[in-house]
């Protein structure tokens, strides 16, 4: 897309004498290198990742068969909680924030993110944020029970895990908020000369436009917290009809955060595929000015379609009306870019490297889950399937096989710039064919079971489920045996590996790949001109 | 880039390693698990909070103080001066975004939730007959007897004094930007002066709500969003007020100049952002009862 | 490249223009995919055995548009 025809200065140290940093522990703490903060994202997330996915795996023991087997009723629904605020806090979102630390400055030509101490900051305010949350399942009373929606009047009623995660949910949206200043501000103001904005790599554009969704709802989610905190502890009657408020109060300013977060975990990915699909398909993006267009209309829409999570609380005919078709809405501009993704493949010269398969799984299972999202916003098919397992299977399609397919994909891209290895491809193939098979192993069954009335967060089941539920539960073991592999693949590649050439992938065009690999500590010092 | 390159500036200003992030997210931990222990009555739980309190104000001394140092060791160049304009201007809007919760729940409970629970509908019907829905009110249940907040009184001179004091900072930025250095201390003073007496207003309005017209964060939802929007406004305005201090501090140890002043701006513009706020507030909260 | 004028080296226009007039060919064919797609989604409604011939419709586009992507597969 972009080339450059001239850097100012070479790649060495002309930005004054920063490779001498701290070393050890020292480094990680008081870094304010972009290149070292995503990689503490990273690291953290797949953390996060893994004690989540424990979470899950005890909550499909359990459901292994009918009846109480290894947890008490509340234990399995503070883990249902758990596992829900962990991955999508813990794991999901850091590691899109991670990318962009990595990848922004490097994609736009910058030195550095525009605010590396705040940078820290947002970082180191993950682990104080899961301490806390994870810290509930030790107190008296245990973690929330409610879900990661957290609705009154069950949330009002819980012990001090309750306490904790809200001060948690209040840390993390600080550091979310912290982060995505950052991100506008590096992307609108450190661009390289002659990277204009419609010239950026979609990854870009994408995290962009996820800043401004976080910019604009996390504080929300941050007012219906403290909102919860004082009703619970200071006597409010927000979320209480004695005192002339409401509980659908909490819904409608929950999932007014709760569903532009919803975007705010699918567009990086969104951007990763968009980077992923040309350098292996061997042409350049497909209609890149509508893929920033589709972006911008998602955005703007998903303010607006809130309530199509609050289907059955009661809300009037013209309402629903509403916002079933705004949420129909949604599929054009999500339509535009998988047609975009198609015709970037169409007549291209594609390899299946292992980012590839990757990007492909993304684009049949996110489209998967993108139909099963349509049928879940027809109101009166909604009103049957509301808490089922079908509304699981349909969640779990977006966000495991869209957002998760697509962070695995972009390390698998990535990786050579960052260590300056290779990794191993037979293996990373290997991940993709355990992932892409388990996935659905475990998944695909719940459209049955929610189709055939099981209802979700709950620790038993009828009889008649037992069947799929078993399957369920052998193939989300095979899908968390799976990222064993890439943990494998990764640490390897770290450690050694075939030398990596500044740019592996014949088809790459952004800026990133005219850096030597691993990546200078510092990417551009002075920046480079792009034409 | 590093102290060490004083004089010429560099394309591009990249920070040594800093200590202080650590501070915060180590002070915002002891604040946070110690406010949980607080509120579920555990003794240790207000002295984690103050200790966190304290290690985040020292850790906003030196990392601030090193900000103002690289500021005025002149080692910011134009982009850096565009990107603090940015970050500003999106930190003000998630503020506002805040604030949107809290006139959401406002307008949510007037317009649907209490008209739903007297307003012949069969939930009123049922549940609570005899509520008759009027605002301000307490609730279908609640039996407390309140008086509402008059707009007209201590309001009515607070909102004159936010706007007064939006109009001396003005005058105080055209002063420094003239270079009329007794000026801009003189007025800059004097807005200060005005926030800190809203405060001060506004809590004494807090203790003759609770002692006079028995008006309590618990009186049903008028007490709820009447004191949550006031109150984190009051925070708000406080936390204003202490910048504007700060930036007077500087004024008097000589800092900004005509062109290179982005705190001040920055202080001003949140000030703006708080008065606004005040606006909304007095006609939506106190004035259309 | 090239090889009919004179002048060796594409010019960038003339390379520009064939990338637009590739990628409006491109369009057109995904859109008749998706035309033909929905026509058929609409047809198998209106005539009898809507299952059936709803998953041959489908079927048929999912199948014909994996072997015309992946028809360019290189080893």
């Amino acid at each position: 897309m972009s080339s450059i025809t001239q850097p100012i200065g070479g790649h060495g140290d002309a930005a004054g004498g920063h490779e001498h940093h701290p070393s050890g522990i020292m480094r990680w703490i008081t870094t304010t290198n972009h290149k070292d903060i995503g990689t503490m994202y990273l690291w953290f997330s797949f953390t996060m990742f893994l004690v989540g996915g424990v979470f899950a795996l005890t909550i499909r023991s359990e459901l292994f068969e009918p009846g109480m087997q290894i947890l008490r009723p509340e234990r399995f629904n503070q883990l249902i909680t758990l596992h829900g605020l962990i991955m999508i806090f813990g794991a999901l979102m850091p590691g899109a924030v991670g990318f962009a630390n990595w990848m922004i400055p490097m994609q736009i030509g910058a030195p550095d993110m525009a605010f590396a101490r705040m940078n820290n900051l947002s970082f180191w305010l993950l682990p104080p944020a899961a301490i806390m949350l994870l810290l509930g399942l030790f107190v008296p009373g245990g973690a929330p029970e409610t879900g990661w929606t957290l609705y009154p009047p069950l949330s009002i009623q819980q012990g001090m895990g309750m306490d904790l995660t809200i001060f948690a949910i209040h840390i993390m949206g600080a550091s979310s908020i912290m982060g995505s200043i950052n991100i506008i501000t590096t992307i609108l103001n450190l661009r390289a000369p002659g990277m204009t904005m419609m010239k950026m790599p979609l990854f870009c554009w994408s995290w962009l436009i996820t800043a401004y969704l976080l910019i604009a709802v996390m504080p929300v989610l941050a007012g219906a917290v403290t909102m919860l905190l004082t009703d619970r502890h200071f006597g409010t009657s927000f979320f209480d009809a004695a005192g002339g408020g409401d509980p659908v109060l909490f819904q409608h300013v929950f999932w007014f955060f709760g569903h532009p977060e919803v975007y705010i975990i699918i567009l990086p990915a969104f951007g990763l595929i968009s980077e992923v699909i040309p350098t292996f398909s061997r042409k350049p993006l497909f209609g890149y000015a509508s893929m920033v267009y589709a972006l911008c209309a998602i955005a703007i829409l998903s303010f607006l379609v809130w309530a199509h999570h609050m289907f059955t609380v009661g809300l009037p005919a013209a309402g629903i009306l509403f916002y079933m078709y705004a949420t129909m809405l949604i599929a054009i501009p999500t339509g535009v870019k998988v047609f975009n993704w198609l015709a970037t493949m169409w007549k291209g010269s594609i390899t299946l490297e292992a980012p590839m398969l990757f990007a492909l799984g993304f684009l049949f299972l996110f489209t998967t889950g993108g139909f099963t999202g349509l049928i879940l916003a027809i109101q009166p098919v909604d009103v049957q399937f509301q808490d089922t397992y079908y509304v699981v299977a349909h969640f779990h399609y977006v966000m495991v096989a869209g957002t998760l397919f697509a962070f695995f994909a972009a390390t698998y891209y990535w990786l050579p710039k960052w260590t300056g290895h290779m990794y191993n491809e037979t293996l990373a193939k290997w991940h993709f064919w355990g992932s892409f098979i388990f996935f659905n192993v475990a998944f695909f069954p719940m459209h049955f079971l929610g189709l055939a009335g099981m209802p979700r967060r709950i620790p038993d089941y009828a009889q008649q489920f037992t069947n799929w539920n078993q399957v369920s539960t052998v193939g989300a073991f095979g899908f968390g045996l799976s990222q064993l592999i890439l943990l494998y693949v990764v640490v390897m590649c770290i450690r050694g590996g075939k030398p990596a050439p500044a740019k592996p992938w014949e088809g790459a065009t952004s800026l990133e790949w005219t850096l030597p690999s691993p990546a200078p500590y510092h990417s551009f010092p002075t920046p480079p001109v792009v034409q | 880039m590093s102290a060490a390159t004083q004089g010429a500036k560099p394309y591009y200003f990249v920070p040594q390693p800093s200590p202080w992030p650590i501070f915060g997210a180590c002070a915002l931990l002891l604040m946070g698990t110690g406010a949980a222990f607080w509120f579920n009555g555990y003794e240790a739980g207000p002295w984690m909070c103050l200790a966190g309190f304290c290690v985040l104000v020292y850790m906003m001394f030196h990392w601030f103080g090193r900000v103002i140092d690289e500021s005025e060791g002149r080692l910011y160049n134009k982009k850096v001066d565009i990107s603090f304009r940015w970050s500003m201007s999106w930190f003000i809007f998630s503020e506002v975004m805040f604030f949107g919760a809290f006139f959401g729940a406002l307008f949510y409970v007037r317009n649907i939730s209490v008209p739903d629970l007297g307003g012949g509908t069969l939930t009123s019907h049922f549940l609570w007959p005899g509520y008759a829905a009027q605002w301000p009110t307490v609730g279908p249940f609640l039996k407390d007897v309140f008086t509402p907040m008059k707009a007209i009184g201590i309001p009515l001179l607070n909102t004159i004094i936010l706007v007064t004091s939006g109009g001396t900072l003005t005058i105080a930025h055209h002063a420094l930007k003239s270079g009329h250095r007794g000026s801009l201390k003189f007025w800059l003073f004097v807005t200060i002066v005005l926030g800190f007496s809203f405060v001060c207003l506004q809590a004494y309005e807090y203790h003759h709500a609770y002692t006079e017209f028995n008006l309590k964060l618990s009186s049903g939802v008028y007490g709820s969003t009447f004191f949550m929007l006031t109150g984190f406004h009051g925070f708000h305005v406080t936390i204003g007020a202490t910048m504007l201090t700060v930036m007077l501090v500087r004024a008097f140890r000589g800092h900004f100049d005509a062109e290179h002043h982005f705190a001040f701006e920055a202080a001003a513009w949140y000030w703006h952002f708080v008065d606004v706020v005040w606006l909304l507030l007095f006609v939506l909260v106190y004035w259309l009862v | 490249m090239t090889t009919a004028g004179a002048v060796g080296v594409p010019q960038e226009d003339d390379f520009e223009a064939r990338r637009r007039a590739a990628a409006r060919r491109t369009g057109f064919g995904l859109l008749l995919v998706a035309l033909i797609f929905f026509f058929g989604f609409i047809a198998s409604r209106v005539w009898l055995s809507s299952d059936v011939s709803m998953g041959v419709v489908g079927a048929a586009v999912v199948v014909f548009v994996i072997v015309a992507v992946g028809r360019h597969l290189r080893k």
